[in-house]
């Protein structure tokens, strides 16, 4: 029997969330593997088509990791991905993604045991959800 | 086009081979061809057999992709960019990807954290296959440098920067350079005083010519990159000029304030002007201000009243005149009818009752004018212009005053026969005596101020004939407003019906009608209706009663004034509006009044409605009708060119007080409506001063910032300030004895009375701008009219050297700090040992002077502790007490001390003998056990605690309880942190890159870290870092110039749609819009790749190199595959 | 004395004292702050430091044997300070709640007599019925006439009222149900409330 791994891409922002990602590590906090990790400039830098790609080349979940409002290296950037996020959601139950698989999260540098109960927690949420698949017509809408 | 990518694989000992098999991903991957043409694996890849292995395979199996899979591109991409760069690859041509923080360090399945491994590789795989060669842009770096705070760390690093020979400057928020060093007595384990060390030091930075020091500021916002850094620095005034203070310190001694030292933590005092040690640098003296006070921002003609209170306080009763003077001509005058908005706004009336400002000022002119002189500021050099002035009301009297100052010939033409305007025929005599208005134009007339009575200026003689006739080259109008306003009533041109302006003049000339016997009814609720009832009970009436619209509480007229009408008789009722007049054969008989239901409505505007069924009558034998006053402009002639405003006032610029016509300004009531006499007094000025731009500078005026304000609330630091001294009483005629006549009801306050007042004074804006310490400096240094100001300094690289403060011990209640004069931290015992501190160095007793014979030091208070402080240990606590107590011993050889610790960490270099001399030598008792309250008993201090080596409860007897407070990050470090984009870790302390391999360094390039500011450590660890944060600058301008990335945004003209949407999100401004081209263009110098303007381009037109979404969209399906 | 071997035993006290009181004991420092402040510590009852390190070190039967824990009056002040925020009050019930399960003689018999006589007239009479309780506790500690001076101040000034020693009230279906929940819980060895 094997058990249902999700797969989820994440998005970190290379000041904050990827820091805390590699405090995480050197801290050792143990982790679910299944994230895989894309680093950006920031957070404001993700570009909604490519959380619809990643859904769309297999992904089961999507987590953006950005700095806290305020504290934004770019002192913005993050805010505008948050002015995104909920027009983005609307338009991914459209496509029967539910609420769930799709995260804005921020994580600050110094908050790495965040980052690893994020992970931990995603995963086993993604994990209950089940496989992401398009053809799913049943999936649940979620009005964002 | 084919690519040959090569793959790297690195085993990082057993860190990543431990849990991910590393052989097995590299034979996949190797063996599954698809552009890859070399798959391998190493131990160590960072090391040079492992970068060969890279650089051999570029050059021989021409690769012109690399991937390299190891640990965080955060640690190590520098690194193998350089390396592929060796062989002769563009540097970005290169991948790399992490599994070992991300991947063999959290996971505990080795299967799945090889899955994961290589669907990491594969996705750097997919995705390096996009990049393109980018090539950076090479900036030149600014060899200077910038060090934000001046305490140890601080100042090693100037030194070290400046010797080496590049400028640096220091940036301090103090008044002086030296930080918490300069706080302490002596440092441990040597002993060494701590002036002594720091000093040299100081002194050194002082003097060095590559090093400016800035203190008193704080930075803004620093823009711009590594190497060439904007910085916009705050510096507030020290209003000391520093070429000139030699540092005498005869300003000190002068001034008359005294408010709690913040370097004394609050154990002393110091004046305003002050230095806080004699060794200070800079060695110069520094006023704190905190802002304008609330009562002289109150004032509208903005007298520095804090000043000339606190002036007369101390009895110099010559320099508070003058210091009025300054904004004020009229002392004895507006001491009588001011309504005092300074008063109301004054702190101490939060307290017990304001400062009774107006009748001290009353006193100043009053004993001025017993003098029989006339104290005014010095007058510039004589100008040839000539100024008219119509009306001579307190307006134009101000500006003449002001002109006359200003070295110009101002000449009044004023309709009546004297002078005063409203202060002549409007305020009663009982409130201003003529012949005290009469000295104060005198005096004004003796500065070499003309004025012409009974010359009216209008028909025959208009504004116009005296610019074009008569030469006058501007012209000042303050004309006031002094018709009697009139409503329609019924029955008001009956025999008896007088209107309370004009009532009033005609009082003020003489013309009194009889009112002996007769029953008067005044109408109205503001101070001319209570004015004129006033009058007519001094004219010997059978009764005086005054009916107002309004309550008493909405009246207008001041409370005093209708107080001081009662008590003369005359009787008050509210709430009724006219309705008609009733006459019996032309003479008035008395009046028909209806209810009011409502005087203001919902806006507060003044709109009266009435019950028009609820109606009374009142007799009376003499009515006056005193609802208001309005200007009488039929003196202006169409060619004078003045527009007036809707409602008849003369229009004029807001900040400039000209009229239509250039050349000709007015103020006062003619045009605000009927105001005050100090406004028209600050108006008068105002104008004096715009005539002044007008004629001299042709126009342009020299706009000085206003200060800011001072808090509105009373703090408790002013509470205890305030001397207990209550609100002097003023004196006053009985009420008997003025009734028949116009004697000045108010008698005036005595010398004694004058100084108590001045002495109520709390001074909240700290510096009261007195001037004395002005008059006593013989350099000339100080200079009041400082203000904020800005610069901006060009670096190339910023050390943060902010340090540390200390934990508030009131959040432990249980210890008794502040509770107990006797329970302090370790740096209020501190400046207790320091020679220059509060007690001159001796270890005493804040509540009785005595030596203490028992001390006991409490550790830990805020450290380890996640409940209630920081989780964190402060490092150095154990270390202070073992000090402190050895300094105490030192004193006081029979003392005996005790220390209630936990753990004893005291790992620096001859800290460990050091404690061990303060237990076996000192004889020092150490209690291991974390104190758990502080209390009194039988008039000693009680120490409780756990002796958990023993077992059992203990408790210790304390003349003195130290508690070892732990260090934080200082109040502000979120300002710091938000000006320069550094990030904090959760106690507030700067992150540095990496806690071991680069403690100065920072995330962003070309800032570093120094000192406390980065974590709690003591002096020598301060020292190093300082020295380590050096060498980083002066790597980067050995170095000369950086590569700048060239990860910025680029615009595709093509594909832009001309949208703009980019334009309003770039944070940087790096996005303009073209005209000509209707697309979007980038400033690669100004934009810092962030990306949010391309994610929000509906076309992608907009991309980040490096990070373009073929690159992006690559490393998806890779890493899903 | 007590030789450490890694072995289970220790291991296992310690997780349980830390699973049913929900207090994470390895996070305590020692310092003492706790013991400093306790009322009711002497130089013979601990306090909760030592108990907590007796835990700690596994000293199961020193732990159960502590008299500490029955001492305890609730009163907070070492919750209020510890710097790792342990509910001290929670660990003495866990422990109270083991001494009970697995039949470890009181270290304060007496203190445990007044609690059980104190409980059974809750349960009976739905509340505290003082007089019974306390001459039924002296009886049994055989002081028998203790508290008759006070006794009789107190009934004379109306505080106790002695028609209580024949009804003193019955204890009502909530109270029932409150003691058969706790009991079938306690049996179920679920606790940790």
């Amino acid at each position: 029997m094997s058990e249902f791994e999700p797969k989820i891409i994440a998005f970190l922002c290379n000041w904050c969330t990827y820091v805390a990602a590699d405090a995480a590590g050197v801290s050792r906090f143990v982790q679910k593997p299944n994230v895989r990790a894309i680093r950006v400039n920031c957070s404001g830098m993700v570009d909604p088509s490519y959380i619809v790609k990643a859904f769309a080349s297999g992904a089961d979940g999507v987590l953006v990791g950005g700095c806290w409002p305020g504290d934004c290296h770019y002192i913005s950037g993050n805010i505008k991905a948050m002015r995104r996020a909920p027009l983005l959601k609307k338009l991914l139950g459209e496509m029967g993604v539910e609420d769930l698989r799709f995260r804005l999260k921020w994580i600050a540098a110094s908050e790495p045991s965040q980052y690893a109960k994020t992970i931990n927690e995603m995963t086993e949420e993604i994990r209950k959800l089940g496989p992401f698949s398009r053809k799913k017509k049943s999936a649940t809408r979620s009005v964002a | 086009m084919s690519k040959r990518v090569g793959v790297y694989i690195c085993h990082c000992g057993t860190n990543i081979d431990g849990m991910v098999d590393v052989e097995k991903i590299s034979d996949e991957i190797g063996a599954q061809g698809n552009d890859v043409v070399v798959c391998r694996h190493y131990k160590y890849m960072c090391s040079e057999p492992g970068q060969k292995l890279i650089r051999d395979d570029i050059v021989e199996l021409k690769l012109d992709h690399v991937v390299e899979a190891s640990c965080s591109p955060k640690m190590h991409e520098p690194t193998f960019r350089t390396c592929v760069s060796q062989a002769g690859m563009n540097q970005y041509m290169f991948e790399m990807v992490n599994i070992r923080e991300h991947c063999s360090w959290v996971t505990d399945n080795r299967d799945l954290a090889t899955i994961k491994a290589k669907a990491l590789v594969e996705g750097g795989i997919a995705r390096v296959k996009y990049h393109k060669p980018l090539v950076g842009s090479k900036k030149p770096v600014t060899p200077a440098a910038l060090v934000v705070g001046g305490g140890i760390a601080g100042l090693t690093t100037a030194l070290k920067i400046a010797r080496s020979g590049y400028k640096v400057t220091i940036v301090e928020k103090e008044e002086i350079i030296g930080g918490r060093m300069a706080q302490f007595d002596k440092t441990f384990p040597t002993l060494d005083c701590a002036g002594c060390t720091l000093t040299p030091k100081t002194s050194e930075v002082g003097r060095h010519p590559n090093i400016e020091i800035i203190t008193k500021a704080e930075i803004v916002s620093v823009g711009g990159f590594v190497g060439n850094f904007k910085v916009k620095v705050r510096q507030q005034p020290r209003y000391v000029k520093l070429d000139k203070c030699t540092g005498c310190g005869d300003c000190q001694k002068v001034c008359p304030i005294n408010v709690s030292s913040q370097f004394e933590l609050g154990m002393a005092t110091r004046h305003p002007i002050s230095r806080p040690f004699p060794q200070a640098i800079p060695n110069k003296y520094s006023i704190i201000r905190d802002g304008a006070a609330p009562c002289q921002s109150a004032c509208p003609a903005g007298v520095n009243v804090v000043g000339y209170m606190n002036l007369a306080g101390l009895g110099k009763f010559d320099e508070a005149l003058a210091l009025v003077r300054e904004r004020m001509p009229f002392a004895a005058s507006c001491g009588r009818i001011c309504f005092h908005p300074c008063e109301s706004a004054c702190k101490r009336g939060q307290m017990d009752k304001p400062l009774a400002v107006c009748q001290t000022k009353r006193f100043l002119g009053d004993r001025e004018l017993s003098k029989g002189v006339f104290v005014h500021p010095k007058k510039q050099d004589e100008r040839p212009e000539r100024i008219a002035l119509v009306g001579a009301g307190p307006a134009s009297m101000s500006a003449a005053y002001f002109l006359a100052l200003m070295g110009f010939k101002p000449v009044i033409f004023e309709a009546a026969p004297a002078a005063g305007g409203w202060l002549r025929y409007g305020i009663p005599e009982y409130r201003l005596p003529k012949d005290v208005l009469l000295q104060e134009v005198e005096n004004l007339a003796s500065m070499g101020v003309e004025i012409h009575y009974n010359t009216p200026i209008g028909p025959g003689r208009s504004i116009d004939d005296l610019m074009k006739k008569e030469g006058f080259s501007a012209v000042f109008i303050g004309v006031g407003a002094q018709d009697a306003m009139r409503i329609p009533v019924p029955g008001a041109d009956a025999a008896g019906v007088h209107w309370g302006v004009e009532y009033l003049r005609d009082s003020a000339m003489g013309k009194v009608p009889p009112l002996a016997g007769k029953r008067v009814l005044v109408i109205g609720g503001g101070n001319v209706a209570v004015d004129a009832a006033r009058t007519a009970i001094r004219q010997g009436p059978a009764s005086v009663m005054t009916i107002s619209l309004e309550s008493r509480q909405e009246m207008p007229a001041s409370a005093w004034e209708v107080e001081d009408a009662e008590h003369e008789g005359v009787s008050f009722e509210h709430r009724w509006g006219v309705k008609q007049i009733l006459s019996q054969g032309g003479k008035v008989t008395g009046i028909e009044l209806r209810a009011v239901a409502r005087v203001f409505d919902e806006q507060g505007r003044f709109a009266p409605t009435y019950h028009d069924d609820q109606l009374t009558t009142r007799e009376a034998d003499v009515l006056i009708l005193a609802i208001g006053q309005k200007t009488n402009m039929k003196f202006l002639a169409p060619e004078d060119g003045i527009a007036l405003t809707p409602r008849g006032l003369i229009q004029v610029d807001a900040d400039t007080l000209s009229t239509s016509r250039p050349g000709v300004f007015a103020g006062g009531d003619c045009t605000l409506g009927p105001a005050s006499f100090v406004q028209a007094v600050g108006k008068g000025r105002e104008a004096a001063e715009s005539i002044y731009a007008h004629l001299v500078h042709g126009g342009l005026r020299e706009v000085t910032p206003k200060e800011r304000e001072v808090p509105k609330e009373i703090t408790p630091e002013e509470r205890k300030r305030a001397q207990p001294i209550p609100r002097q009483e003023m004196p006053v005629l009985a009420a008997q004895e003025r009734r028949g006549a116009f004697a000045e009801v108010e008698l005036g306050f005595t010398e004694e009375m004058a100084k108590a007042e001045g002495q109520r004074c709390m001074s909240c804006s700290l510096c009261c701008q007195c001037g004395e310490c002005v008059r006593a400096c013989g350099p000339v240094a100080i200079d009041l009219t400082q203000r904020e100001s800005i610069r901006e300094l060009d670096v190339g690289a910023i050390v943060v050297a902010t340090g540390i403060d200390i934990f508030d011990a009131k959040k432990y209640p249980e210890y008794g700090h502040g509770k107990y004069p006797d329970v302090l931290t370790n740096l209020e015992f501190e400046r207790l040992c320091n020679a220059a501190g509060p007690t001159g160095g001796k270890v005493v007793r804040p509540s009785d002077g005595k030596v203490p014979q028992s001390i006991v030091f409490i550790q830990c208070v805020g450290s380890r502790d996640k409940a209630r402080g920081g989780e964190y240990c402060s490092k150095v606590c154990c270390m202070v007490s073992a000090k402190q107590l050895s300094i105490f011993k030192h004193h006081s050889h029979d003392g005996k001390a005790y220390v209630f610790y936990i753990d004893n960490r005291t790992g620096g270099k001859g800290y460990e003998e050091f404690l061990r001399r303060a237990i076996e030598e000192e004889g020092a008792t150490y209690i291991r056990g974390r104190a758990a309250k502080v209390f009194e008993q039988g008039g000693k201090l009680v120490v409780r605690g756990e002796n958990t080596l023993v077992g059992g409860p203990v408790e210790v007897e304390a003349d003195m309880v130290v508690l070892a407070t732990g260090l934080t990050a200082q109040k502000d470090y979120l300002n710091v942190a938000r000006a320069l984009n550094l990030a904090t870790d959760k106690n507030g302390f700067f992150l540095e890159l990496h806690p071991k391999l680069g403690p100065v360094e920072t995330s962003l390039a070309g800032i570093f870290l120094a000192g406390g500011c980065q974590g709690p450590k003591d002096i020598p660890e301060s020292v190093a870092q300082g020295g380590a944060a050096a060498a980083e600058a002066l790597t980067l301008f050995s170095m000369g110039e950086v590569e700048v990335e060239p990860t910025v945004a680029s615009a595709d003209r093509s594909l832009c749609t001309g949208c703009k949407t980019c334009v309003s999100m770039c944070a940087y401004n790096a996005l303009s819009f073209s005209e000509e081209g209707k697309v979007a263009v980038v400033n690669e110098a100004l934009c810092q790749g962030c990306g949010t303007c391309a994610a929000a381009c509906p076309v992608a037109a907009l991309r980040v190199q490096h990070f373009l979404p073929d690159q992006i969209f690559a490393q998806i399906e890779g890493m899903l595959a | 004395m007590n030789r450490l071997t890694g072995a289970a035993v220790e291991k296992d006290f310690l997780s349980r004292v830390i699973e049913e009181s929900g207090q994470n004991l390895l996070a305590c420092l020692q310092c003492g702050k706790c013991s400093g402040g306790c009322p009711i510590s002497s130089d013979e009852v601990a306090g909760p430091r030592r108990l907590i390190a007796e835990i700690l070190y596994g000293n199961k039967r020193q732990a159960l044997e502590d008299p500490t824990w029955w001492y305890c009056v609730a009163c907070g002040t070492c919750m209020t300070r510890c710097p790792v925020e342990i509910n001290m009050y929670r660990v003495a019930t866990a422990l109270a709640e083991m001494a009970e399960e697995e039949k470890v003689p009181p270290s304060e018999p007496d203190i445990h007599l007044f609690e059980e006589l104190f409980l059974k007239s809750v349960e009976k009479y739905g509340r505290a019925n003082e007089l019974k309780v306390v001459m039924n506790f002296n009886l049994r500690t055989h002081h028998p006439f203790k508290d008759m001076g006070v006794g009789m101040t107190l009934m004379r000034k109306g505080a106790i009222n002695p028609g209580e020693f024949l009804k003193g009230g019955r204890a009502g279906e909530r109270v029932a149900r409150i003691f058969s929940r706790i009991s079938s819980k306690a049996q179920r060895k679920g606790t940790g409330e």
